[in-house]
């Protein structure tokens, strides 16, 4: 009886860890996410959507977009294990000092899922790039 | 609106070329007064915190983030074969950190009645509950979504309670509630875990009264519930509410519920679940249906 409850437990960890062992051998996020030309473009897009966007919009009153919109495109492709580097400030302090509030946080967020959804990338995917952003919230918010 | 006017002008193209966003397309945009993330701001339970069906969840009710407020309003119907559960309610959250909530209960036991002979065929309850956000952040922090919350509950009708061995018509639970939405944890889709542990001594949630002639303690329990976000709009899941057995007249099982959540947008809810209340008051597997519309304002 003993060993039979131990083949179980073996079989429910193996069916458990079948995913991550899957998913080491998938598609690079750079590559799932259309490499720097897919990210460059679901920035262009989540560019438009903040413009739409009164929660944060005002933050980016004489804000250089040009200037914006590489580094956030570089971030992205440096998170998501592509061939860029990230060359501006870190997150902190690139964020210090102008106390960006939860309620912005929330709204970037939501307008980048809907800029990522505009360029129909897959849930999936989104989910991956949105877990490797999530931690910058603690150098973001209120600093 | 004059300084949104002349901020949308962006110049993005290498060659300078600025592209403006037209007036019409900003007077398309909705106002969005509540920030947080479609299905961040949970369901509403059958006791009228936000939560799942039963369990509940460490998310403040409603969509409001920490510089916003939010409201909800909800209705619930259960049918297990002897017995039907209507629930109204509603909320009111402040900055992602305080929700008082409001419900009221009505269960309808046309089996008991007839087999017992009852002069009464429902008993109703009122909960009031504040909940606390101490920690965390459900998406955001690296620990838990972390609260606290009170319900006093006062059940209307003690008739039937009293008469099975229930000591008390009133009690308040105590929950310590943990909620972690973890992006992209089970096969690349959100996954939801959630751990509540209730100080109680309620029979039935408080509508069979409240400790008993077997145990009149309050004691810790243990509940818990997890599921699954295809996409940003339908969560699958499941429910586990360990309950007390304080009557030694009626026994008392615990509760199990699988659901499916829609989010349609943020201002409507939809939840259906089979549930598994085992044996409640005498009649053996009291299994059925859940529905729940939930509105957030």
């Amino acid at each position: 009886m003993r060993i039979q409850l131990l083949k179980m437990i073996g079989v429910m960890i193996t069916v458990l860890l079948l995913p991550s062992c899957a998913s080491s051998s998938q598609q690079s996020l750079y590559d799932e996410l259309g490499q720097y030309a897919g990210i460059d473009n679901i920035v262009r897009d989540l560019i438009f959507i903040i413009a739409k966007d009164e929660r944060v919009n005002p933050r980016y009153k004489g804000v250089n977009m040009q200037h914006f919109k590489k580094g956030l495109s570089d971030y992205i492709c440096q998170l998501a294990g592509g061939p860029c580097k990230y060359e501006n400030e870190n997150m902190k302090q690139v964020h210090a000092g102008h106390n960006y509030t939860n309620t912005e946080f929330n709204a970037i967020v939501d307008d980048l899922i809907l800029a990522m959804e505009k360029r129909k990338i897959p849930v999936g995917t989104q989910n991956r790039l949105l877990a490797l952003l999530a931690p910058a919230y603690k150098d973001v918010v209120y600093q | 609106m004059k300084i949104i006017k002349l901020i949308v002008a962006f110049c993005l193209l290498p060659s300078s070329i600025c592209i403006a966003v037209t007036d019409s397309e900003l007077a398309s945009s909705d106002i969005i007064g509540r920030s947080r993330l479609l299905a961040t701001g949970g369901a509403t339970t059958i006791e009228g915190i936000a939560g799942g069906g039963i369990v509940p969840m460490a998310v403040i009710s409603g969509y409001g983030a920490q510089e916003e407020w939010g409201a909800t309003a909800f209705g619930s119907y259960v049918d297990t074969s002897d017995y039907q559960l209507e629930v109204i309610g509603g909320s009111w959250s402040w900055r992602n950190r305080i929700e008082l909530s409001v419900a009221q209960q009505k269960l309808t036991h046309n089996s008991l009645t007839v087999a017992l002979g009852l002069p009464t065929d429902s008993i109703r309850q009122r909960i009031v509950s504040a909940k606390v956000r101490v920690a965390g952040d459900l998406i955001y922090t690296a620990i838990p979504q972390i609260s606290i919350s009170a319900q006093h509950k006062k059940n209307l009708d003690f008739f039937v309670p009293g008469a099975v061995g229930a000591k008390k018509d009133s009690g308040t639970d105590i929950n310590v509630t943990a909620t972690k939405l973890i992006p992209g944890g089970f096969l690349n889709r959100n996954l939801l875990l959630n751990a509540n542990l209730r100080y109680t001594n309620a029979n039935q949630t408080g509508l069979v009264g409240f400790g008993g002639d077997k145990n009149d303690d309050k004691e810790v329990i243990p509940e818990i519930s997890a599921g699954v976000l295809l996409n940003k709009y339908w969560l699958l899941g499941a429910e586990y509410r360990q309950k007390p057995d304080n009557l030694s007249f009626i026994k008392e099982d615990d509760w199990q519920t699988a659901f499916v959540a829609w989010f349609p947008n943020k201002r409507i809810a939809l939840v259906a679940a089979w549930v598994d209340l085992g044996e409640v008051a005498t009649f053996k597997n009291q299994t059925g249906w859940y529905l729940s519309l939930q509105g957030s304002f």
